[in-house]
């Protein structure tokens, strides 16, 4: 039962704040600079503070190392997709992105476990 | 240009959407697998293509470009966090790692807005030259 609550709180948190980030981006100018808030960590904010709250410091520690990773794998799929933009429309550069996200994170969860 | 509520209903639906599949890896294959998921580019994709069809292609691309800087932000926001939470605590690392990230984006930001306008200025020495 308290995994489904922290999974339910997780995701109306990182709701709200991708919302509140996504606001914010589209008040900014110029769009370069907008995009900044598209990387915004307002998923990992809802998830370390819920996981906080339930399960403690270790697992916020272990989370953020496997995000440190994550991470590398959005700049790598962020430049893929740069380079996607010149050749296909945006719903294929979405899917090239996520692709490459995926497959860069699954060889680091090999990594991880 | 404002977003409308559905779309940014869509977009915190793929906030959503993620964190509960981060929250699932991490039950399943414990927290550091879930953990990648935490920079999981979440809203990009459809912030992109909301933009495209809203603003055109060229303004999507310049969004695509920030999230670079957004992602380089993330690192910075990952890696502070696991210095600081073990000597400082939980409140701490994540306010450190949430000033890191904005740090760490803006200087990205700064730094390419920087080689932007030295390339901008080659060109038009070039241009002059030529």
């Amino acid at each position: 039962m308290a995994t489904v609550v922290s999974i339910v709180l997780r995701a109306v948190i990182a709701g709200v704040l991708v919302t509140a980030f996504a606001m914010l981006g589209d008040k900014l100018s110029p769009k370069k600079f907008a995009g900044i808030f598209s990387g915004a960590p307002s998923v990992a904010l809802a998830n370390l503070v819920v996981l906080a709250a339930m399960k403690g410091t270790s697992d916020v520690a272990d989370s953020l190392v496997g995000m440190i990773l994550g991470a590398v794998a959005f700049i790598i799929a962020a430049c893929v997709g740069v380079v996607g933009y010149q050749r296909l429309k945006s719903m294929a550069n979405s899917v090239l992105i996520w692709v490459t996200w995926g497959a860069v994170a699954l060889a680091s969860s090999l990594v991880l476990r | 240009m404002a977003a409308k509520p559905h779309e940014m209903a869509t977009r915190a639906a793929f906030g959503a959407g993620v964190s509960v599949v981060a929250a699932i890896i991490g039950v399943i294959f414990g927290a550091r697998v879930g953990g990648l998921f935490l920079a999981c580019p979440a809203i990009l994709p459809a912030t992109l293509t909301l933009i495209e069809k809203k603003e055109g292609k060229q303004r999507a691309e310049e969004d695509e470009h920030g999230s670079i800087a957004g992602a380089l932000g993330l690192v910075a926001f990952a890696a502070a966090g696991s210095v600081l939470i073990h000597p400082h605590g939980v409140v701490v690392a994540l306010v450190g790692a949430s000033l890191a990230w904005l740090l760490g984006s803006m200087g990205a930001y700064a730094v390419h807005l920087f080689l932007h306008g030295t390339r901008a200025r080659g060109r038009l020495h070039g241009a002059h030259r030529g």
